[in-house]
């Protein structure tokens, strides 16, 4: 087929409807609060929560996890848009706030060990875990995947690792409100390590599901 | 003025908003347009004609199908040419695997023809020969035909006169006769 021939057939289908990449984080965004809001009916807020709340590390951790969601629901789906203009670093950004919340939680791990070594309890790590990992992220992993596929993202892995980083920080920030089990090795083990192990698949996993 | 307006109304940016709006006429233009866009680019990077003509229709058909995340604020050239980007390495890492591929797939063949050569060819080892040698002649050209020259053994009845059987119990006699000569004379 000659490029001339080509271009003809092609531009018997030039409309089209424009698909703005805010109005794709916006519905990732939207998905991933609604379906925590509906795990969190389900489940009830944990009962001292008006008390983790005036204390700033707490407070400190769910912002930086609400900012973690909103920066890769933003940038999973503006990096989605072929751009040549988009500065590099954009990619980046959520991991600003994933990198300070991680932070965190190992500057609370090293606090513990060096002031109240017998605040450690390594019973706290609990395997059900494991259920509440998949339950929180499967669906709102796949509908960002979803958004995304419907873009043109020009780079996949990345776009994938921001969509299950996506998902994970909103379900740690739902886990937050929800699980009133704050030992650090649970958080290590079932929040952070997940959220490292997910961030990854997604990368690998978006090279190839979100090639088009 | 009249220039000034007539420029923008033909800018690419405009081209593609009127495309995304069903101006098919606009639409064909702007592709025309990124066509020899695309060939200035490629042209540098892939040498071979056809393979370049390959990847140009794929930029067009990437374009195409990506039509709906243009924005008609934003520039249109680096968002076509972040794609034609996307496509070229994608080119190149599949030519590469090709080329990968080739490279293994004769290097296996190189293999295969000195295997076949240590087994077949010149390098026949003397012992071999003898061994053969001492067959009468007719079972000796039944097992040069079958073994050595890739006959069947209907063929090699054919070609004989003899039944299918009577070739396949002939060499298989023979075959038995030259181990045993072979173990002789390594015993020796």
């Amino acid at each position: 087929m000659s490029n001339q021939s080509l271009i003809a057939s092609l531009s018997e289908e030039a409309k089209i409807s424009v698909c703005s990449p805010w109005g794709g984080a916006m519905r990732g965004l939207g998905f991933s609060v609604g379906f925590l809001f509906l795990l969190g009916s389900i489940y009830s807020l944990r009962p001292d929560l008006a008390l983790k709340l005036a204390q700033p590390v707490y407070l400190t951790n769910l912002i930086l996890l609400g900012l973690t969601a909103i920066a890769s629901a933003s940038v999973s789906c503006w990096i989605a848009i072929p751009d040549l203009q988009s500065p590099h670093w954009v990619r980046l950004l959520p991991f600003i706030p994933a990198g300070l919340w991680a932070l965190s939680l190992v500057v609370t791990l090293q606090q513990i060990w060096l002031n109240r070594p017998e605040l450690i309890h390594p019973h706290e790590l609990n395997m059900f875990c494991i259920k509440n990992c998949m339950l929180f992220l499967l669906l709102p992993g796949t509908f960002q995947f979803a958004q995304i596929k419907r873009l043109a993202p020009v780079l996949p892995a990345w776009s994938g690792a921001l969509s299950l980083l996506l998902a994970t920080s909103m379900g740690n920030f739902a886990l937050m409100l929800l699980e009133q089990n704050d030992g650090i090795y649970h958080q290590l083990a079932w929040h952070l390590a997940p959220t490292i192990l997910f961030t990854l698949l997604g990368f690998m996993v978006g090279k190839k599901v979100l090639h088009w | 003025m009249n220039t000034l307006s007539k420029e923008a109304e033909e800018s690419l940016e405009s081209l593609m908003l009127r495309a995304q709006q069903g101006d098919q006429a606009a639409y064909a233009k702007l592709l025309g347009q990124c066509e020899r866009m695309l060939k200035s680019m490629l042209r540098s990077q892939v040498n071979n004609p056809e393979d370049l003509n390959d990847l140009i229709q794929e930029c067009l058909i990437s374009i195409h199908k990506s039509r709906h995340t243009y924005q008609s604020h934003r520039p249109f050239k680096p968002w076509m040419f972040a794609i034609a980007n996307f496509r070229m390495k994608d080119h190149f890492r599949s030519s590469y695997r090709r080329n990968n591929l080739e490279q293994a797939f004769s290097a296996n063949l190189e293999q295969e023809k000195e295997d076949r050569h240590v087994t077949f060819g010149e390098g026949l080892s003397e012992q071999l020969k003898d061994s053969l040698d001492q067959l009468p002649p007719k079972q000796r050209k039944l097992v040069q035909m079958t073994k050595i020259e890739g006959y069947s053994s209907k063929e090699t009845a054919k070609e004989m006169g003899m039944t299918e059987t009577a070739v396949k119990v002939s060499v298989h006699r023979s075959l038995k006769r030259i181990t045993a000569l072979l173990r002789a004379n390594k015993d020796e």
